[in-house]
């Protein structure tokens, strides 16, 4: 569908729920509100003091507060914030702010889908975003070069291999849609914080917010850092296989890794004799870590639940198919293999494929 | 150097003066890399500003290999890649039928167990004798070997076409000059997909992550349906045809058996098999690959990396094709090598002696790859 044939009428709600549009970026310029402004005026006060709360929730990694109904308000906290990351200048947190940001408007999306207005997601797929999507009733086709730059999945139903590829669409339904728009406002979103330039000086007051939020997450990455060292020094990191340190490396950073990703890593560190509440340190970090959802998937991977399996990592060929490995491990088909092989004090020759 | 390396140069070097190697797109926003002969380790990080120069250096240093990068760069010869700028890439598939098996490979490929020291013909994928991995190989190109490449090509611009929506003229095809084909989509709009999204590309067209349950349905009696039909687009339709085929006696009236599990997921695993494109999955994901410059000689072979239509791919047999890559004469040359291969390029070599009259171009492909003595 091209841009030019689709029209939807937004309303202050939408801004408000969705203040990356561009239309509500020019929403904010209509209150010629200036960077010194929001150093230096009660209603600026009022702006920096939301945007700050927003990305302390974010550092700690907690749902982010829902929208200001006044959409003037929220267009104007969103934009700051993304300036206050911006000089933060550290991609770990913008990621984790992004993926937190895309979680709460992907809630937004699936509410408009039951509400039936379904134009909604495609004005923010085809005008926002760039996407060549077109509804073909019941279900809605987009090109798959959108498809595999947001598919939140490499597996299962999720994976190009399975779906029903015609003439260069990919038939996905409504909801599916929602969620590789929550994938592409993510990305967008990140975007938008790479990009965002501030002219002159940053006047006092926002400079100070922008020195408390690097101050709180620097304190939670030496966290991190430490759950790192345990790591290191109890087992060698040498031991664990080129794909589970690049998982481990993006886990403790802060990434936000696909479920088959944290599925190997998790079952991989619960076989070398993890405990599950020391796994469940290493995925403390996750920006959209919860803990109870997270305690039952790794009680269940460990096989204290369900099917009382424990579980083993995949091995080295569907690591590869499934994006989590871009390295051949001489004599290595299981990741397993090569962390006894290196246990025994045996080197184990990796090349890198891609 | 041995007579005929001087020979290899000195036909290689009558080559590029006599050709005018045609520019790809993009020239110079390319890096590219060239081995030269008796030289170790490769020429990289070079750039052209124009055709004239690209072809001045083939003339002048006489590459044995030549490639270019499919990614497109700011400055491609910056030397470290991350001051490059990469600008984007070509999506590329390498059919190459190293890891299909093909009848012809017990006749002209060989190898010996670095392990154990035992050796044979064919491609086993260990050594039969010890179990190891570590086998020095040798292999040939043959007129089956190409025929077997060009199936999966075929097969891959289908999937290409009816899947992916990219027109036969939007892909150009050329002829490794060894034992494969290099597809190029020439699809600007395909030029920023990452790595995910390429892999994802990749494993579609081989059919990897499949998942059989997914197409199932279950069904009375413990039997189950398969849920899509032959008019279905992509993979679905493509194993209901596969399975059709495969069912017609069990076929009544319309519509596919329903079976048993395990006999659906043999079935759909058989049609994956046969029906995907056996492509080396690494040359698609890696946005920074290197491949063969069309216009250029294979430095193992000295057949011509040749380019050609999709039309043209269906149209000729691999005879025509090897006919088209071969660039020197047929002036009889006396050669000694042990292990001759029995079939290889279009000839077969039948001869008990280490021995044999054979063509220039063989003459040359025999020496390069199998290191041949010229004796005449």
């Amino acid at each position: 569908m091209s841009a030019t044939q689709l029209r939807v009428v937004l309303t202050p709600e939408d801004f408000s729920r969705y203040p990356f549009v561009p239309e509500a970026l020019s929403s904010l310029r209509e209150l010629e509100l200036t960077l010194e402004d929001i150093a230096s005026t009660p209603l600026g006060n009022l702006i920096l003091e939301k945007a700050r709360e927003r990305l302390l929730k974010a550092v700690e990694g907690e749902k982010l507060p829902s929208p200001e109904e006044d959409y003037m308000l929220e267009v104007a906290v969103f934009y700051t914030t993304l300036l206050i990351l911006a000089g933060v200048g550290d991609d770990r947190l913008t990621e984790k702010f992004s993926t937190l940001y895309a979680k709460a408007v992907y809630e937004f999306l699936l509410k408009d889908l039951e509400k039936g207005s379904r134009d909604k997601l495609l004005y923010l797929a085809v005008k926002v975003l760039g996407w060549d999507v077109r509804p073909v009733d019941p279900n809605v086709l987009i090109h798959f070069k959108y498809f595999v730059s947001a598919q939140p999945e490499f597996t299962g139903e999720w994976k190009l291999t399975n779906r029903v590829l015609e003439k260069g669409y990919v038939r996905v339904s409504w909801r599916e849609l929602a969620r590789l728009l929550e994938t592409g406002v993510k990305k967008y979103v990140i975007s938008l914080v790479q990009r965002a330039e501030v002219s002159g000086n940053i006047p006092e007051g926002v400079y100070r917010v922008v020195e408390e939020v690097s101050r709180a997450w620097s304190a939670r990455q030496q966290d991190i850092r430490s759950v790192a060292r345990d790591i290191s020094s109890r087992r060698g990191e040498e031991a664990l296989p080129p794909c589970i340190r690049e998982l481990l490396h993006q886990q403790l950073s802060g990434k936000n890794l696909p479920h088959s990703a944290r599925f190997a890593l998790a079952s991989f560190l619960l076989n070398i004799g993890f405990s599950v509440e020391e796994t469940l340190e290493v995925f403390r970090h996750s920006p959209d870590f919860r803990e109870d959802i997270a305690r039952y998937q790794v009680e269940h991977i460990a096989g204290l639940r369900g099917s009382r399996v424990k579980y083993l990592p995949y091995k080295c060929d569907n690591m590869r198919s499934y994006g989590l490995c871009r390295w051949s491990c001489e004599g290595v088909k299981h990741p397993l293999q090569y962390f006894y092989r290196a246990l025994r004090g045996r080197r184990v020759k990796v090349k890198e494929l891609w | 150097m041995r007579p005929l390396s001087s020979l290899a140069l000195n036909l290689f070097k009558s080559y590029y003066r006599r050709t005018y190697v045609p520019p790809p797109s993009h020239l110079e926003k390319r890096e590219y890399g060239f081995q030269l002969f008796g030289v170790q380790g490769m020429l990289r990080h070079i750039s052209f500003g124009n055709g004239n120069e690209l072809n001045e250096f083939l003339r002048s240093r006489v590459p044995q290999h030549a490639y270019y990068s499919t990614a497109l760069y700011e400055s491609p010869s910056a030397p470290e890649m991350s001051g490059k700028g990469w600008l984007g890439a070509e999506l590329v598939f390498d059919i190459d039928i190293d890891h299909v098996d093909t009848p012809c490979k017990e006749l002209h490929d060989t190898w010996k167990c670095k392990n154990c020291g035992a050796e044979g013909r064919g491609q086993p994928r260990a050594c039969p004798v010890c179990g190891s991995e570590n086998l020095e190989r040798k292999s040939w190109v043959c007129d089956i070997c190409i025929n077997s490449a060009r199936d999966e090509a075929l097969k891959l611009l289908d999937l290409l076409e009816n899947d992916f929506g990219v027109s036969r003229n939007e892909v150009a095809i050329t002829f490794s000059g060894h034992r494969g084909f290099h597809i190029h989509v020439q699809r600007e709009d395909f030029m920023s997909l990452d790595q995910d999204a390429r892999r994802e590309i990749s494993d579609y067209v081989r059919g990897l992550g499949l998942e059989p349950e997914l197409m199932l349905r279950r069904s009375k009696g413990g039997l189950y349906a398969f849920r899509y039909d032959a008019e279905t687009p992509g993979w679905p339709g493509r194993i209901a045809r596969y399975a059709a085929l495969l069912l017609s006696e069990r076929i009544a009236g319309s519509g596919l058996p329903e079976l048993p599990k395990a006999e659906w997921e043999d079935l759909i695993k058989t049609a994956v098999n046969e029906l995907s494109a056996k492509i080396d999955e690494k040359v698609t994901i890696d946005v920074h690959r290197l491949i063969r410059l069309p216009g250029t000689l294979h430095g193992k072979t000295g057949l011509k990396v040749l380019e050609l239509t999709a039309s043209e791919l269906e149209a000729l047999t691999a005879e025509d094709i090897l006919k088209k890559a071969i660039v020197f004469g047929d002036e009889e040359v006396r050669v000694r090598m042990r292990k001759l291969p029995s079939r290889v390029l279009l000839y077969t070599i039948e001869s008990d002696s280490d021995v044999v009259n054979v063509p220039l171009h063989l003459a040359l492909y025999l020496h390069l790859n199998g290191g041949a003595e010229v004796l005449r």
